[in-house]
């Protein structure tokens, strides 16, 4: 092989990324004219890793409601693509997510961000830069504060529901309400620890006795039960999902505390699967904050359309959940969220900015998800604002109380 | 094997001797490299130059772990461990002693060395499985610290977020901007470590390996030489801490556990201990083969339903075990090995020319 023959190549080496630079920017404008407008939406989730117990059905719930989003005639008429990418709750596998969905044509509006705490902090930043709304699940106050940024909670802010389960404590207990916090040992777990949740506590004459961690790694966390016992807490909460209160329940069982104490949670910290890994007997009378409705629910309209396509899609038993029903009531949110951005901007001009402005539009214009949650923004409270209580009756979650206003818990 | 210098190349000189590249093509070849390395910005979409910077920063850990493991001998399952020594080390430098990152990234990769040196401190009484539950313990040592010694500084369980790192006005705040600091200082470390072995330092590495007790009866300084390689090690890993840092914006413990020291060594073996160039192939060939994961997973989870979630985690380890297994029945000596082989075949071939 000759250098001349050697060099020719390297020539053409540097040649073609470059020819494949030039060719990619010359195909693009033809695009959109070849094409009807296809309305994508990106969700980035942790299916099988840490939440993977709360998460799989939401991931299985996509292509029924992508189905159901386009009989029913897509987004102002244009056909919805709805995108997954499962991060296992790797940072960096959200991260490269995150960049392949920022670099994608059209850049997308909003990305929904059912992700850890930890890389929605990480993330938050990125979002503002790049302006894509971050639509997402975590909603610690280090995720959604300060404002204004482009993050917005799907579900009320850990914050608020705290301060919602304190009214509520103090509304139908005798005084003096004595609490003990037993919750994971991270962002998420600590995520509606704030001065003004303590504040608000002390206010209501709500004596929080003790604060007591775990691991999510942990298998059995009956010494910090001993300890809150010992501090006269009567009533446990937790914010942790999955096998997280499930731990706390078995302790309980186990330590002979149970039926001494109430034991109570956060948004995530209600589901079939935390019954099923507690057990029923465990699990009785346990109850939580939260915005979903159970499985059995019926007469809402957009819990019966999700049971509707469920079955047709013959989803498998242990899916149908409020896991399930959650993910099509906040697809609907999403849904009339692109609606209201189309109608009021247009298909070509659909861009985080537009789409931000009606996410904020909302403490004036809420939006109802077919009877499943109201979504309604307060002027500095990124997350919505109502929540109600679940509870684990006979190995089932049946509602316990009616939808209520949270308390604005925001950081001031 | 055999080293077949390309037809027609003599050494003439010391200079040529030492001389990595050697010929005019493999001059035109680096060069022509270089250029569309640093080009990749300008076409590549942001996806890819996530991927290239997640390699890069992999790669100089990786080359650390080499350097102790593949030409000293000696196994370290600390690495990750010693990366969070240098990320929590630039970030804290950063976020609360107002540190620019640019004297950041050098103190980061010495305090990481100097922990290093610490924990490799065993090594002169024990070797082989020892020292490998010795560096164990580092593994277990450094997270618990950054999680409970002045947490109201790390962040404890919570995540630190990091600056980016500045330059005048210019901020580096994303994948293409950040290619242009986490490359070169790869391309610099990489350098390094392929000079590093063709010194006389180098050398008494390799002799450690070989024969630590012959090695010390020709004089080779044991406790010296094998602090010398935690140090550079742990140095490595600091560096890549350090860009970890400043490049994911965040950081918490849990980046810097005993799997990804396992996904290291998993680096090492694929790619071939022993050779500079098998780091890049391990590495390269591992986080690649972990974003195909990313993808093949939901062809997994169409064809299996119902292993959608906790199931479909799986698929991860599970190809990232199979590679290593494959690997040690099959190719004990990595990808760099069937590269030299390549490189063998090609020069005694006579139409290779």
């Amino acid at each position: 092989m000759t250098k001349k023959v050697l060099f020719v190549i390297l020539g053409l080496m540097l040649m073609v990324p470059l020819f494949a630079a030039c060719a990619a920017e010359e195909a693009a404008p033809s695009a959109p004219e070849a094409a009807p407008p296809v309305v994508t939406i990106y969700r980035i989730i942790d299916a099988s890793g840490v939440y993977a117990s709360i998460n799989s059905p939401c991931a299985a719930a996509l292509p029924h409601i992508e189905q159901w989003i386009n009989d029913t005639g897509g987004i102002c008429g244009y056909e919805v693509n709805l995108v997954d990418r499962d991060t296992g709750g790797a940072l960096e596998k959200a991260i490269a997510a995150y960049e392949e969905f920022r670099a994608a044509e059209p850049k997308p509006a909003a990305i929904i961000f059912w992700e850890t705490t930890m890389s929605n902090e990480a993330l938050r930043e990125r979002f503002n830069e790049d302006k894509i709304v971050n639509l997402t699940q975590s909603t610690a106050y280090k995720v959604l504060w300060p404002t204004p940024s482009y993050s917005f909670g799907n579900a009320p802010s850990y914050v608020d529901v705290y301060g919602g389960l304190i009214d509520w404590l103090v509304a139908n207990n005798p005084a003096p309400v004595k609490l003990g916090i037993l919750t994971w040992d991270s962002g998420f777990g600590k995520g509606f620890i704030s001065p003004e949740t303590t504040a608000y506590a002390q206010s209501k004459g709500v004596e929080v006795v003790s604060t007591e961690l775990y691991s999510p790694k942990d298998i059995d966390v009956s010494t910090q039960l001993r300890r809150l016992d010992k501090a006269g807490a009567k009533f446990v909460f937790n914010n942790t999902l999955g096998a997280g209160p499930a731990m706390i329940l078995q302790s309980a069982v186990a330590a002979g505390l149970k039926d001494k104490m109430t034991f109570i949670g956060g948004p995530w910290a209600i589901s079939d699967d935390m019954i099923n890994i507690a057990g029923a007997e465990a699990a009785e009378g346990y109850m939580a904050a939260t915005f979903s409705f159970p499985w059995d629910t019926t007469g809402i309209e957009n819990v019966d359309i999700a049971k509707e396509y469920a079955l047709k899609n013959n989803l498998q038993e242990s899916f149908r959940n409020t896991s399930y029903i959650l993910t099509w009531a906040e697809y609907s949110y999403f849904r009339q969220l692109y609606e209201r951005t189309v109608d009021a901007v247009g298909i070509a001009n659909l861009c985080g900015e537009a789409l931000r402005e009606q996410v904020i539009k909302t403490v004036n214009k809420p939006i109802d998800c077919g009877g499943a949650y109201i979504y309604e923004l307060s002027s500095d409270r990124p997350a919505p604002k109502r929540a109600h209580l679940l509870k684990v009756e006979g190995g089932k979650i049946v509602p316990a109380t009616d939808f209520f206003l949270l308390p604005d818990l925001s950081p001031r | 094997m055999a080293v077949n210098r390309p037809c027609g190349t003599f050494n003439e000189n010391y200079a040529k001797d030492m001389a990595i590249v050697r010929t005019k093509f493999q001059w035109g070849l680096v060069i022509a490299s270089l250029i569309l390395l640093f080009a990749l910005p300008s076409f590549c979409s942001s996806l890819v130059l996530y991927l290239v910077n997640l390699i890069a920063i992999t790669l100089i850990a990786v080359l650390g772990l080499n350097i102790l493991t593949g030409y000293t001998g000696l196994f370290s399952l600390g690495q990750a461990a010693f990366m969070g020594v240098g990320a929590y080390t630039s970030a804290l430098l950063t976020t609360y002693l107002g540190f620019s990152f640019w004297l950041a990234l050098p103190c980061a990769g010495l305090s990481a060395a100097l922990v290093g040196v610490i924990f490799g401190l065993p090594s002169l009484r024990i070797k082989g499985f020892y020292l490998t539950m010795a560096t164990l313990a580092a593994q277990f040592i450094i997270p618990w610290l950054f999680i409970h010694v002045r947490p109201d500084l790390t962040g404890g369980t919570d995540s630190l977020l990091v600056a980016v790192p500045t330059l005048g006005n210019i901020k580096f705040n994303s994948q293409a901007s950040m290619f242009y600091i986490i490359i070169p200082t790869m391309l610099v470390m990489l350098l390094f470590a392929k000079n590093i072995v063709r010194t006389s330092v180098g050398r008494a590495f390799i002799a450690i390996r070989d024969n630590d007790l012959a090695a010390e009866v020709m004089g080779v300084n044991l406790f010296k030489y094998k602090l010398l390689a935690f140090f550079i090690c742990s140095f490595y890993a600091g560096i890549a801490g350090s860009l970890w840092a400043h490049w994911m914006r965040a950081i918490l413990y849990e980046h810097f556990l005993l799997m990804q020291s396992i996904w290291m060594c998993g680096m090492v073996i694929v790619g071939g201990m022993g050779y500079t160039v098998g780091a890049v192939f391990g590495t390269v060939f591992i986080r690649l083969l972990d974003q195909f994961v990313v993808y093949i997973t939901p062809v997994v989870e169409a064809l299996f339903p119902h292993l959608v979630g906790s199931a479909t985690a799986a698929v991860g380890p599970f190809a990232f075990g199979s590679v290593i297994v494959v690997f040690i029945i099959f190719e004990p000596r990595g990808l760099a090995h069937r590269w030299e082989m390549f490189k063998a075949s090609y020069r005694l071939n006579p139409y290779s020319y």
